[in-house]
């Protein structure tokens, strides 16, 4: 396993809130291509572990390496533009602004951030760019529409969108099939799985879903009360007796 | 007629000057959300910055900028220094920025003493004309029509420049604009630096206006613009114009027929629209997430 290939990790990760320890000493290796599921009961720590990997969170330990660099003090919007993509848990948009305008904003992210660059008007080849990424997830009939008028599927491929705007190179998906009706889930599925297949991605799923994650990912970490409880590939995690006793409340379970 | 057309004219000339505090005020409620109360204490140090510059200097346009730079610098320090570090504390936020607020109406006493100084019209903006049996004041003109420059500088920022579109957005949901990576936290400086500028510009403007300065004038102010705010709806730049034009309009009719009653009126303007319009008359309705 040469060093080049690890994408993303994380060495050691704790985070309190006061007395609270949500995170104990976590440590994820991610490899470029590969795609890992969190799971875990509520209140595990997943979110609050992407957090941590974004840098929506703040760590009170251990370190965050990004392609070899350590991360851990850059805010989140510094790992954004460096290659970390990250979707919500519940939707995220700029509900008033147009579905152009939410893209383009993910698009010239990586445009210059000095003061003179933000009092430039908005530019010409950027929102080409934005409008090629909605035509990506089929969305350019919607394009002047606030966001905020489209439906739920639409608003989460948007999301999608959005985030490939970035051109990151790890994806941290926060359930991203969550409130979707059963009939939008497959579509959310095949894009997930087309980015996967191109290999270019180091992918964090945070699912609920069981059928999902088996579908997905090369391996499975279960957090369980701020701790990695096992980590392995799926079928030897649906097989784990541990696993089965904290996350599947004893019942052993099988894929259908 | 002629007293009507006065009024108006009157009242138009006090929204316009309303309106530069009220924008700064609404726009840093709408992305930071700070209910900055310390707001007209900026307003304050504007007006006697420029004040004294002008009596020192007698150079008009150095004052207006003066005020303008005394706000911001003053806006920069508040921001990094207090504001910083008590984003998503709302009690703390509103103690602090009163606590800034009187702080800075008292000290302005210590170098320019408790009765308020003389603040002159310059004399290429004091003319006045009488068109029919209605008096023309040539500074209230020259207020209204920076009101309006000021306006559409604004909107053309929000609209159409990158900066604005960047603002539009973390109105709506700053921890998104983050994870688009936009540095978020050097935006809430520029804008709390715009909003304190525009208070500061305001206060070199209103000296001459009003003919002094003087340390309550801050609080005074504050309490209008506050008001104008909550009517227009709060983050909104257009509701913020609206709501100081009605304001202007309805306080010079207010205190030219019933003057005793002129706050309540205000203050009664502001109770219809929060029971009609609970989010102000241009307010988004907030989801609660």
């Amino acid at each position: 396993m040469s060093s080049e290939s690890v994408a993303l990790q994380a060495e050691n990760i704790s985070v309190s809130y006061g007395p609270v320890h949500v995170l104990k000493h976590v440590s994820l290796r991610l490899m470029v291509g590969e795609c890992v599921s969190l799971i875990g009961p509520n209140g595990a720590g997943k979110t609050t572990l992407m957090g941590a990997l974004s840098g929506g969170v703040p760590v009170t330990g251990g370190r965050v390496l990004l392609n070899g660099q350590d991360v851990t003090a850059w805010r989140a919007e510094k790992r954004a533009r460096a290659g970390i993509g990250r979707s919500f848990q519940t939707t995220h948009l700029f509900p008033t602004l147009t579905t152009l305008e939410n893209v383009y904003l993910a698009v010239q992210a990586r445009e210059g951030t000095n003061a003179w660059d933000y009092l430039r008007r908005v530019r010409k080849r950027l929102l080409d760019e934005a409008e090629s990424r909605l035509e990506q997830v089929q969305l350019t009939a919607h394009r002047d529409k606030p966001s905020g008028t489209l439906s739920h599927g639409d608003k989460r491929k948007l999301e999608v969108a959005m985030l490939l705007a970035l051109k990151p190179n790890v994806l941290l998906l926060d359930e991203p099939t969550a409130g979707m009706a059963v009939s939008e889930v497959p579509g959310m599925l095949q894009l997930i799985d087309a980015l996967k297949a191109q290999r270019a991605y180091a992918m964090v799923l945070v699912e609920h879903k069981m059928d999902v994650v088996m579908q997905l990912s090369d391996r499975i970490v279960v957090l369980h009360q701020g701790q990695v409880l096992a980590e392995g590939e799926p079928d030897e995690m649906m097989h784990n007796a541990d696993v089965a006793q904290a996350y599947l409340g004893g019942r052993h379970e099988t894929r259908a | 007629m002629d007293v009507f057309l006065t009024l108006v004219i009157g009242g138009i000339g006090d929204g316009a000057l309303y309106f530069l505090i009220a924008a700064g005020l609404t726009l840093i409620f709408g992305l930071l959300q700070v209910i900055n109360f310390a707001h007209g204490g900026l307003y304050l140090w504007g007006a006697y910055m420029a004040t004294f510059l002008y009596a020192v200097t007698h150079q008009f346009w150095l004052a207006l900028i003066v005020g303008a730079g005394a706000g911001a610098v003053l806006g920069i320090a508040m921001e990094r220094g207090l504001l910083g570090r008590l984003y998503h504390h709302g009690t703390n936020q509103i103690l602090i920025t009163m606590g800034v607020m009187l702080i800075l109406s008292e000290f302005v006493k210590v170098p320019f003493g408790v009765n308020g100084l003389n603040a002159p019209t310059p004399s290429f903006l004091s003319h006045s004309w009488l068109v029919g049996h209605v008096v023309l004041v040539e500074y209230q003109w020259f207020t209204i029509v920076v009101g309006a420059m000021v306006y559409l500088v604004l909107h053309w920022l929000l609209r159409r420049t990158r900066l604005g579109m960047v603002i539009r957005a973390g109105v709506e949901n700053a921890g998104l604009v983050e994870a688009c990576g936009i540095p978020i936290r050097n935006v809430f400086t520029v804008v709390f630096a715009l909003g304190a500028a525009l208070a500061g510009f305001a206060g070199a403007l209103a000296g001459p206006y009003f003919g002094s300065v003087t340390p309550g004038m801050g609080l005074d102010m504050q309490l209008t613009a506050f008001i104008i705010v909550v009517i227009g709806g709060m983050g909104s730049v257009q509701g913020a114009l609206v709501g100081s034009l009605l304001v202007g309009v309805v306080t010079s009719f207010m205190s030219f027929y019933f003057p005793s009653l002129s706050v309540l009126v205000t203050v009664l303007v502001m109770a219809v629209v929060l029971l009609v319009r609970p989010q102000g008359l241009f307010g988004e309705a907030r989801a609660a997430a």
